[in-house]
């Protein structure tokens, strides 16, 4: 907010450890390796502290020192820092006291610079330098860094601070300061005015609804004291920040409310408000508040009308913060948020660093995200030709010639790696450290493709049996005919299994592969209902078959998603009719989600029965 | 009326905020000492802390030449001679181990506090055993501002895979663990811990003034939440009533931070961040354990005050050797006499902050009449990784001192941490691999 009184802090950044640093890292300035980039909120005018530091082993000794390389920090591409390090005298240094002189070179690593107050991309890089090479292995692992013992090879960073803000010269000019202050008092008499119509609209928009005289007067009696304070020289700033934080801190910004009209029966269904629907729509597409066009729109009771709210979910998937549908809704449907979690066992894949990981998550992202901004029927899901690559993610997947730590949309010649069925983010967050699990699988496609819900297993279940030293390796297949053998275990995994099984081809963390423990794949199985399938393209034609079992599970996650609550049956005939709806567009996604904004689930509430029930129930 | 779980922020974010912004300010760039007087009794209960060093002592020059009271102070553990009233040996302590030597590094940090050989893995399943300081801080840590306090020098926060052959990374970068599955990551930071501490600094009116508006938007918000809670069902009305607690609990932190207002001050400045020097880093953190000791601010703290494996060199020493490297000194006697050397300077650094607990009034005595510390390593003769003998000393001045004692050999330590626990008054029946409990301790 500006206060010019706000002690230095220090944000620390961390880069995880497997993140290959001998390669360009997309966003960072082109022609260096490594490092981090950052959006950082810098609070004032002021100076702040730059420190980044490198990786040491776990004998405390500083990687990378071998060569002579250089670090870059930039703040919003402008270069702030240059550090030397490594080379023969830190080298020798390294042997004789490794701890100090990695102190040393971390030293190095250390700027005090002014920066003006606001968001500000800032970096921190290895300059690219062809002389630093693995000196140890011919052929390197795609993955830059093995182990904690390893001191040799690439530097690597590991953290990346800001200190500030240190002297400060003043509050800057800010997007924050811009929106908040959007009127300035020309004199004291002005004063009061001028916060009144500040406050106000904050006050309605961080309540989302109509603010009473008294919800202000609260609020007002906060901007008095920051303004009064000091003995009356706080300032008026000083009294937005205080109002400010009296509204942010109030039950009425942190909780949704939804308040049924006066004298409604329990049980009884009724419309609910147009500010409410505001704050519906705001939550679902855009994971915020509702903007001044929203609320001024229901305040005149016009949000309603179907034309309006058509255009209003138009200009709101147009807006780029609804890329937050795409982050949270794609996120949770398809388990996409575990996607940082996943970490094979490096003995089985020494390949796997988080350059990988990262780019895992960003295809399905930008994949989810081409779908819904250029408005594909939403079988393309599983259909699509098309996906996005970097040159790390094509690599793992075998195709060649697309180069640079930039995405792109690449046409997909491969018909397995089709849809979200083929890419490696679904693939992974499915399987277990060191291999694939066709159960996991099953259970993944029952639940989010096909809309099955999946029984736990009975208690008492052992894991698989760990091979013994001396065994003949066996097929994951062979492992999973187990399930069959035991009639209880089978009446879910006959279900289960052959899905899974279908999809054996990608190994545990998505790349293709013809074999499993020196046996050729068999990705064939029978489903349910009976049909054969031989791997991932027949099980792509299977659920094609029965369009409307994906379409009406796509359907039921976004409704769940746009409410915040689970769907019964009840909910059902809204589903169904959201998709019939929907079939006369094509199933456009745009069609989905309008159909979901215009269900009576979304316009319309249940008064409780008994609250306490109801909300247990649920 | 109904709430809605899905929102813009979570209660606890802005809950979050909201503390942070109360987070007991109560220390400013000058943090108080204590006029006596002005102190509850509550405040007099018993600290706890363990002071651990890496790498093993050279026994030799650790365990005395004779058992009981009256021991002579080995070259060691001379710095502790000042403080001969307050000190009781406890020898023959053994880690728990099944017999192996492989990473033995990690295993005697991850294994000293928790009794435990800890589960041998590479990856991210580790198991070990709720630690004694957390023991005792479940105990004695509920009412102080934070329940503990986990610092260490070397930053390894974050570092996934093998730090010592066959053992994650997790078990050596921290002493302390919550639960058997938690270790708890230990700041390196003076500057953070001093945040964690004593909050924001300022003036002694700029913290009065932040404390009354931060009291003021409270009461504010109270009002709000009443007012919903009259509209609301049953569980809704709960949910806001979480929130309302959650608010009593801030404020009852103000409370007691107002509480301590007729404190006087003590020269620490806010630190800038890690010192250059390791003699300033853990000088640095001593001063601010005793701080936080002094303030009350938390009544159980852990230090590593160096890392398991630690190749640090002690160049104030004359010393050219990397720590470990010459800490398997083969017999070799002018090696062993440099390791000696490095033990007996972390034993100076330990004494100093002895000192400074002594010279600080608490109530009718001083701070070091009323903490109990451990000071010990996982490792007894680092040579050949020795599980045991394991070097321990019992520090206080509540302590019938100047003691050594002398158990059969291979006694768990498990044993003495069932002793710590009952000293703290939380018995437990079994801690980890113990066998008894160490009595005549206390």
């Amino acid at each position: 907010m500006g206060d010019t009184n706000v002690h230095a802090g220090t944000t620390t950044y961390r880069i995880r450890q497997d993140l290959s640093q001998n390669q360009h890292i997309e966003g960072l300035p082109l022609g260096t390796t490594g490092g981090i980039l950052v959006r950082h909120n810098f609070p004032l005018d002021a100076e702040y502290i730059f420190q980044a530091k490198l990786y040491r082993t776990n004998l405390n000794i500083m990687r990378g020192l071998e060569f002579p390389s250089q670090v870059e920090f930039t703040v919003n591409g402008q270069r702030i820092h240059v550090a030397n390090l490594g080379g023969t005298e830190d080298l020798a240094s390294l042997f004789e006291k490794p701890t100090e002189t990695g102190d040393a070179v971390d030293a190095r690593l250390r700027v005090r610079v002014k920066v003006k107050a606001g968001p500000s991309d800032v970096t921190a890089a290895f300059l690219e330098d062809p002389k630093v090479v693995s000196p140890d292995r011919l052929q390197p692992f795609e993955r830059s860094s093995a182990d904690n013992f390893d001191w040799s090879g690439w530097p690597h960073m590991q953290t990346f601070s800001i200190t500030g803000p240190l002297n400060p010269t003043g509050p800057g000019d800010t997007p924050s300061r811009r929106k908040i202050f959007v009127c300035r008092p020309k004199d004291a008499a002005a004063e009061t005015a001028c916060a009144r119509e500040i406050l106000s609209s904050l006050a309605r928009r961080a309540y989302r609804q109509s603010v009473s005289e008294a919800d202000l007067q609260r609020v007002l009696g906060f901007y008095e004291s920051g303004r009064y304070a000091n003995h009356g020289d706080g300032g008026f700033d000083a009294g937005i920040e205080l109002a400010l934080r009296r509204i942010l801190a109030s039950p009425k910004f942190v909780f949704r409310t939804e308040i049924d009209p006066p004298n409604a029966a329990p049980g009884s269904v009724h419309p609910i408000s147009d500010l409410e629907l505001a704050s519906r729509l705001a939550f679902f597409l855009w994971s915020s508040i509702p903007d001044d066009e929203l609320l001024r729109l229901a305040g005149q009771g016009k949000l309603k009308n179907p034309a309006v709210l058509d255009a209003q979910v138009r200009r709101m998937l147009a807006d780029p913060k609804s890329q937050a549908l795409v982050t949270n809704f794609a996120g949770q449907w398809l388990q996409l948020r575990n996607v940082r979690n996943v970490l094979p066992n490096s003995d089985e894949f020494p390949d796997f660093d988080d350059n990988l990981r990262r780019a895992l998550l960003r295809e399905t992202e930008l994949f989810f995200s081409s779908i819904l901004r250029e408005d594909h029927d939403a079988l393309d899901l599983i259909t699509a030709d098309y996906t996005f690559l970097n040159e790390r993610l094509a690599r793992h997947y075998g195709i060649a010639g697309i180069y640079g730590s930039q995405f792109r949309r690449v046409h997909i010649e491969d018909d397995a790696r089709r849809g979200l069925l083929g890419q490696g983010s679904i693939l992974a967050v499915t399987s277990h450290a060191e291999r694939t699990s066709p159960v996991v699988r099953g259970k993944w496609i029952m639940e989010n493709i096909l809309g099955l819900a999946v029984a736990p297993p009975p208690p008492n279940v052992p894991p698989l049996p760990d091979a013994k030293p001396g065994d003949k390796p066996r097929t994951m297949r062979e492992q999973m005919e187990q399930h069959r053998a035991n009639p209880v275990c089978a009446s879910c995994h006959k279900a289960m299994d052959p899905l899974g099984f279908a999809l054996e081809n990608f190994d545990a963390v998505g790349a293709w592969r013809a074999q499993d423990a020196g046996a050729p794949i068999d990705a064939s199985g029978v489903l349910a209902d009976g049909t054969t399938v031989d791997g991932v393209v027949g099980l792509r034609q299977a659920i094609l078959n029965r369009p409307e079992v994906f379409l009406g599970t796509v359907t039921e996650k976004l409704l769940t998603y746009a409410l915040g609550r689970g769907l019964d049956y009840r909910d059902m005939p809204a589903v169904r009719r959201i998709v019939s709806t929907a079939g006369r567009d094509n199933y456009r996604f745009s069609a989905l989600i309008l159909g979901v904004v215009h269900s009576t689930p979304f316009q319309m509430r249940t008064t409780p029965v008994k609250a306490l029930e109801t909300a247990e129930k649920r | 009326m109904m709430l809605l779980t899905k929102k813009a922020m979570s209660r606890r974010t802005v809950l979050r905020g909201t503390g942070a912004a109360v987070a007991l300010p109560f220390l400013d760039a000058m943090v108080p000492a204590f006029i006596p007087q002005a102190r509850a009794a509550a405040m007099l209960a018993l600290r706890f802390g363990v002071v651990y060093v890496p790498n093993g002592e050279i026994m030799q020059q650790w365990i005395p030449k004779t058992v009981g009271e009256g021991f002579e102070f080995t070259p060691i553990l001379k710095p502790l001679e000042p403080f001969k009233d307050s000190v009781v040996l406890v020898n023959n302590l053994t880690r728990s181990h099944p017999g192996s030597v492989i990473g033995d590094h990690a295993v005697s940090a991850a294994g000293f506090l928790t009794g435990v050989w800890p589960k041998r893995t590479e990856a991210e399943d580790v198991l070990a055993n709720k630690t004694i300081d957390q023991v005792v801080a479940s105990k004695i840590g509920q009412d102080t501002p934070l329940p503990s306090l986990e610092v260490a020098t070397e930053d390894f926060t974050g570092y996934v895979g093998a730090c010592s052959p066959g053992f994650s990374c997790a078990y050596m970068n921290t002493i302390s663990w919550r639960t058997p599955t938690s270790p708890l990551p230990m700041e390196t930071d003076p500057r953070t811990v001093f945040e964690r501490l004593f909050g924001q600094a300022g003036t002694a009116a700029e913290r009065e003034a932040r404390l009354r508006t931060e009291r003021s938007i409270l009461d504010s918000i109270a009002e709000d939440a009443h007012e919903l809670q009259r509209v609301l069902g049953p569980r809704d009305r709960a949910r806001v009533g979480d929130y309302l607690d959650n608010l009593r609990e801030i404020e009852r932190r103000i409370q007691q931070s107002e509480a301590r207002k007729d404190t006087a001050e003590v020269a620490l400045d806010q630190p800038m961040g890690v010192p250059d020097s390791f003699e300033e880093h853990v000088g640095l953190m001593f001063d601010l354990l005793a701080a936080a000791y002094q303030a009350n601010v938390t009544r159980v703290f852990t230090f590593m005050v160096s890392r398991e494996i630690s190749q640090r060199t002690y160049p104030q020493l004359g010393l050219t050797e990397q720590h470990h490297s010459v800490s398997h000194h083969q017999g070799n006697a002018d090696k062993m006499a440099k390791v000696a050397k490095i033990n007996t300077y972390h034993v100076q650094l330990f004494a100093r902050f002895l000192e400074k607990l002594r010279a600080t009034e608490d109530g009718p005595g001083s701070l070091l009449d009323h903490s109990l510390l451990i000071y010990g390593a996982g490792m007894g003769d680092s040579n050949g990784h020795a599980t045991d003998p394991l070097p321990v000393a019992l520090i206080s001045g509540s302590l019938q001192g100047h003691r050594h004692i002398e158990l059969p050999k291979r006694t768990p330590v498990g044993n003495l941490w069932r002793a710590v626990a009952e000293r703290f008054d939380t018995p437990v029946e079994q801690f980890g691999d113990s066998t008894g409990l160490v009595d005549d301790l206390f």
